[in-house]
C-alpha cells in the first residue's frame, strides 16, 4: 500500500501525502514524546519528520519498509531537538541497585487513570533513550533487530539499553508509589 | 530466559495503556498545508531560476550588441572620449557583471532539491 502512495505522491498528487500522515502519526507522536516528554515539542518534531520525508522521498529506494525510514527520521529530529535544547539527560546510570518486578506492586486499589499517571510519570523520569527503548519494543511492539534498524543502535546496545530502561522503570514506580503511600497515610 | 520473559509480560501489561496518540485535532490539516506550502515554494524557487536564466541570456546579448555598438562609433564624434576612455572599463565590467552572475546561477541551479 505504502508503495502505491509514494508513486501517487511522486507523480505529483501530494493530497496522496496524506496516507503517511494519517497511517503514522500516532506512532511517530508516540516516538517523538517518548524522547522529548513534551506534546508541544514532540508536535513540532513530528512535523518536521513529514516535511523532510516528502521532500526526500524521491530519495528512498524502498530497501526498508517506508515507515522504518520514516521513524528513523523522527528519531533522529527528535534527538536533534533533544541535543539543540541542551535537555538530554545523560544515560549512564548511576543505578547501581537491582530491583526485581516481584518486589513491585502496583496497588489494586489504584483506578486505571491513577496507574497510568504514576507510569507516565515514571517515563518522563527516566533518561530519553531509555524511555524511546521501553516505547519501542513494549509499546509498539517492534523487535530488537527493528529496533536496531531504526534508531541506528547495536542489537547489544538496543539490550543493554532496554535492560536498563526496565531497572529505571522499577526504580521511579517504587519510589513514585513509596512517596505516595507517605502522602496517603 | 524465565525471568526476561517475566519482566516482559509484566512491562507489556504495564505499558500498554500508555500508548500515545497525537492530541491535536489539527494536525493533519496544517501539516498539508504546509507541504504545500513547502512545495509551491519548491515549484516558485524553480520558476523563478528560468527566469534569471532567461534574462541573464538576455543581459549578456544586449550587453554584446553594445559593445558591438560602440565599437562601430569608436572613431566618430561625440563618442570618441568613450571609445578612448570608457571602452576598455565597459568590456571589464560587462565581463566581470557575466562571471558573477553566471556563477551564481550555476550555483542555485544545481543546488539540490532539498536546498531550495
Amino acid at each position: 500500500m505504502d508503495e502505491l502512495y509514494i508513486r501517487k505522491v511522486l507523480d505529483g498528487d501530494i493530497d496522496a501525502f496524506r496516507y503517511f500522515v494519517h497511517q503514522y502519526k500516532d506512532k511517530a507522536y508516540n516516538l517523538a514524546f517518548s524522547v522529548l516528554k513534551n506534546e508541544f515539542d514532540a508536535r513540532d518534531v513530528v512535523q518536521e519528520a513529514y516535511i523532510i520525508a516528502f521532500r526526500k522521498l524521491g530519495k528512498f529506494r524502498g530497501k526498508s519498509k517506508f515507515s522504518t525510514w520514516f521513524f528513523r527520521i523522527v528519531i533522529n529530529e527528535a534527538l536533534k531537538s533533544l541535543k539543540v535544547a541542551g535537555k538530554e539527560k545523560s544515560i549512564a546510570d548511576t543505578r547501581t541497585e537491582s530491583v526485581d518486578p516481584g518486589h513491585i506492586r502496583i496497588d489494586d486499589t489504584l483506578s486505571r487513570d491513577q496507574q497510568k499517571y504514576y507510569i507516565d510519570l515514571a517515563m518522563q523520569n527516566i533518561s530519553s533513550n531509555e524511555a524511546l527503548a521501553l516505547t519501542m519494543f513494549y509499546m509498539e511492539e517492534y523487535s530488537i533487530e527493528e529496533i536496531r534498524e531504526i534508531t541506528g543502535w547495536t542489537e547489544s546496545n538496543v539490550k543493554v539499553l532496554l535492560h536498563r530502561a526496565r531497572k529505571s522503570m522499577y526504580q521511579e514506580l517504587n519510589l513514585l508509589l513509596s512517596t505516595e503511600k507517605k502522602t496517603l497515610y | 530466559m524465565e525471568k526476561n520473559n517475566n519482566h516482559d509480560s509484566f512491562f507489556r501489561e504495564l505499558l500498554s495503556d500508555s500508548n500515545k496518540e497525537m492530541p491535536f485535532s489539527d494536525f493533519e490539516d496544517d501539516l498539508m498545508t504546509e507541504i504545500w506550502l513547502d512545495h509551491e515554494k519548491k515549484y516558485s524557487v524553480r520558476k523563478n531560476i528560468k527566469l534569471s536564466w532567461l534574462f541573464f541570456i538576455l543581459g549578456m546579448l544586449s550587453g554584446i550588441a553594445i559593445v558591438v555598438t560602440l565599437s562601430f562609433y569608436r572613431d566618430n564624434q561625440p563618442l570618441a572620449f568613450i571609445s578612448d576612455n570608457l571602452f576598455p572599463g565597459v568590456i571589464i565590467f560587462i565581463c566581470l557583471t557575466i562571471i558573477l552572475f553566471a556563477e551564481k546561477l550555476v550555483k542555485i541551479s544545481f543546488r539540490r532539491d532539498n536546498q531550495l
